[in-house]
C-alpha cells in the first residue's frame, strides 16, 4: 500500500513537473499566462494516435507530432500573441489562448468524435519495485519526464541560448540592451513549452485516455502547480509538482481519485490567501 | 568626424511629445555631455537613440548608417551601448554573469581581457565577482551597469545619469572610472544633472531644456560664460 503510494506519487509528480515546467517558463520569460498550454498536450496525443493508426511507425509518429506542436507553439507566439502583447492588454492574450484551446477541442471532436482513445504502450515490460508491479508504460512516462526535465534545466543553465532565456526572464529591456533578440527568445520559449507539454501528452496516452477535453484538467493542474510554486519559478514549479503529485496519490489512497482536483483548488486558494508569492517566494526562473 | 548624428528628432510617449526637434552630433573619440534638469528629456533622448522609442520625425545616423526606428538589440549589436537609467542589472545573476552575458555577441576570445579591463576601471568589482547583482549597493550596481555596457565593446558608450542618487564620494569613484574609459579613446555620450562632476571629463557640452538644445559648445566656453552657467546650471 505504502510502496504503491510512493511509486505512483513519483510517477504522477514527474509528469506534472514536465507539464508545469513549460507553463512556468512561458510566464517567467514572456510574462504570458498561456491558457493554450494544456492544448499542446492534447494535440500531441491526438496526432500520435492518428499517425500510429495510419500505420506510421511509432517512433516517427512521435517525432512528427512533437515537431508539429513545436511549430504550432512558435507560430502562436510569433504572430497572434506578440501582436496582442504589443497592444498592451494581457486580458486579450488570456481570451485568445482560451478561445484557441476551445476551438481545438471542438475541432478534434469534429474530426475524431467524442470517444476515448488510447495508443499502444511504447514499453510494455512491467517491473517490480518495492514489491509493487509497475506497468512498463508508467515507468516509461516517469523516465522520459525526468530525463526531459534534466535536459531542459541543462539547456537553460549551460547553453548560450539558455542564458539568453534567463536574461530575458530577469529583465527584458536589459536583455535587449546587451543584444538579445527577445522576440525570438519568446518564440523559442513557447516552442519549448509546447514540446514539453506535448511529450507529457504522448507518454500518458498509453495509460490515460485521449479525449477532446483532456486539455482543461491538464491546464488547471499546471496552473495550480505554478501558483503554488511561485509564478514563473522553475525550481518552485518542480517542488510544487511533487507536492501535488503526492497529494493526489494520498487523496486517492485515503479518499477517492475523483476528489483530487477539488483538493488541488482548495490548496491553491489557501496559498493565494496566505502566501500569494508561492513556495519560492519571488519571481525568478 | 561625427560618429552619431541626430537631426530634428521628435520623440515621446504616445501623444506626449518630449523631444521637440532635437539635433545633436557626437564626435568620434570625444566625450560629449548633455546637461539638463529633471524631466528635460535626457533619458528620452537615450531611449530614442537606442531604439526603445521610435521617433515620430527626424533621423538618427550612426557612422554611415541610418538607425532610425531599428530594434534595440540590433542597435546594440552595431556598437551602441547604454548604461540605462535605473541601472537595470540582471538581479539574480552574479556580477560575473551580468558581465559575461554582454559578451554573447562579441568574440569569445576577448572575454578575459575585457574582464581585466573593467576590473581595472572599477577595482571594487573584482572582489564582488560572485555576488548577486541585486544585493549590491547603488554605487556598486552603477559600476556593474557601466562595466556591462563596456563589455559589449561598443563604438559609442551612452551613460544615463551615472551620478543619480549616489553619495559624493561614490560619484567621484564612478567618474574616475568614466575618465579612465575616456582615456582609452572611447566615444562617450553622457547625460547628467550634476554639472560639477561632468564638466571636468567632457570635451563638449549641450544644455537641454524642455526637449530642446538651448546651447552647445566647448567646456571652456561654458566655464567662461557666467550668465549661461547661472541661468541653466545654477552654478
Ligand atoms: N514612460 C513614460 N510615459 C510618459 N511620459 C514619460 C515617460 N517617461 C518619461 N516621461 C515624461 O517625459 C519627460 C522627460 O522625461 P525624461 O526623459 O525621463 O527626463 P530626464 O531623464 O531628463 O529626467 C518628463 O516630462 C516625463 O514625465
Ligand atoms: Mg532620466
Amino acid at each position: 500500500m505504502f510502496a504503491n503510494f510512493l511509486i505512483n506519487g513519483a510517477i504522477n509528480s514527474s509528469i506534472y513537473a514536465l507539464i508545469a515546467l513549460g507553463f512556468s517558463l512561458t510566464f517567467g520569460v514572456a510574462g504570458i499566462v498561456n491558457l493554450y498550454h494544456g492544448a499542446y498536450y492534447m494535440v500531441a496525443a491526438y496526432l500520435v494516435y492518428f499517425f500510429i493508426t495510419s500505420g506510421i511507425p511509432s517512433f516517427i509518429s512521435v517525432v512528427l507530432s512533437l515537431l508539429i506542436v513545436m511549430v504550432l507553439g512558435a507560430f502562436l507566439m510569433k504572430y497572434p500573441i506578440l501582436y496582442l502583447q504589443k497592444k498592451g492588454e494581457s486580458i486579450y492574450i488570456l481570451i485568445f489562448t482560451l478561445g484557441s484551446a476551445y476551438f481545438t477541442q471542438y475541432l478534434f471532436k469534429l474530426l475524431f468524435g467524442a470517444s476515448y482513445y488510447s495508443i499502444p504502450s511504447f514499453y510494455d515490460k512491467s517491473t517490480k519495485i518495492l514489491g509493487e508491479v509497475i506497468p512498463g508504460s508508467r515507468l516509461f512516462a516517469f523516465i522520459v519526464s525526468v530525463i526531459t526535465i534534466i535536459l531542459v534545466l541543462l539547456f537553460i543553465n549551460k547553453t548560450k541560448f539558455g542564458k539568453q532565456i534567463l536574461a530575458t526572464s530577469q529583465d527584458k529591456y536589459a536583455a535587449e540592451l546587451v543584444g538579445v533578440n527577445t522576440s525570438m527568445i519568446f518564440v523559442v520559449t513557447m516552442s519549448l513549452a509546447a514540446l514539453l507539454s506535448g511529450i507529457a501528452g504522448i507518454v500518458i496516452s498509453p495509460f490515460l485516455s485521449i479525449s477532446p477535453n483532456m486539455w482543461l484538467t491538464t491546464l488547471l493542474k499546471a496552473f495550480s502547480i505554478v501558483i503554488l510554486g511561485g509564478l514563473g519559478s522553475i525550481p518552485g514549479s518542480i517542488i510544487a509538482a511533487f507536492f501535488m503529485g503526492y497529494l493526489e496519490s494520498f487523496v486517492s489512497l485515503v479518499w477517492t481519485s475523483s476528489m483530487t482536483e477539488v483538493v488541488f483548488l482548495v490548496i491553491v486558494f489557501i496559498f493565494l490567501i496566505f502566501r500569494p508569492t508561492g513556495i519560492m517566494g519571488k519571481k525568478t526562473i | 568626424m561625427s560618429i552619431l548624428k541626430i537631426t530634428d528628432v521628435v520623440s515621446g510617449y504616445g501623444k506626449a511629445i518630449v523631444l521637440d526637434g532635437l539635433s545633436l552630433e557626437v564626435e568620434e573619440g570625444k566625450c560629449h555631455a548633455v546637461l539638463g534638469p529633471n524631466g528635460s528629456g535626457k533619458s528620452t533622448l537615450l531611449k530614442t537613440i537606442t531604439g526603445t522609442l521610435k521617433p515620430y520625425k527626424g533621423e538618427i545616423y550612426f557612422k554611415d548608417s541610418k538607425i532610425t526606428g531599428m530594434n534595440t538589440f540590433k542597435i546594440s549589436r552595431m556598437g551602441i551601448s547604454l548604461s540605462p537609467e535605473g541601472r537595470r542589472l540582471f538581479p539574480d545573476l552574479t556580477v560575473k554573469q551580468n558581465l559575461e552575458i554582454a559578451t554573447m555577441f562579441t568574440q569569445d576570445k576577448e572575454k578575459e581581457s575585457k574582464l581585466e579591463f573593467v576590473f581595472n576601471i572599477f577595482p571594487r568589482l573584482k572582489d564582488r565577482i560572485n555576488q548577486k547583482a541585486g544585493t549590491m549597493s547603488g554605487g556598486e550596481q552603477q559600476m556593474v551597469a557601466i562595466a556591462r555596457a563596456i563589455m559589449i565593446d561598443p563604438e559609442i558608450l551612452l551613460l544615463d545619469e551615472p551620478s543619480m542618487g549616489l553619495a559624493h564620494i561614490i560619484k567621484e569613484q564612478i567618474f574616475e572610472g568614466i575618465n579612465k574609459i575616456k582615456e582609452t579613446g572611447k566615444t562617450i555620450l553622457i547625460v547628467e544633472q550634476d554639472a560639477t562632476m561632468v564638466m571636468p571629463i567632457s570635451d563638449s557640452i549641450s544644455i537641454l531644456e524642455h526637449g530642446r538644445i538651448k546651447w552647445s559648445g566647448n567646456v571652456s566656453e561654458l566655464e567662461n560664460n557666467d550668465s549661461l552657467r547661472n541661468s541653466y546650471l545654477g552654478l
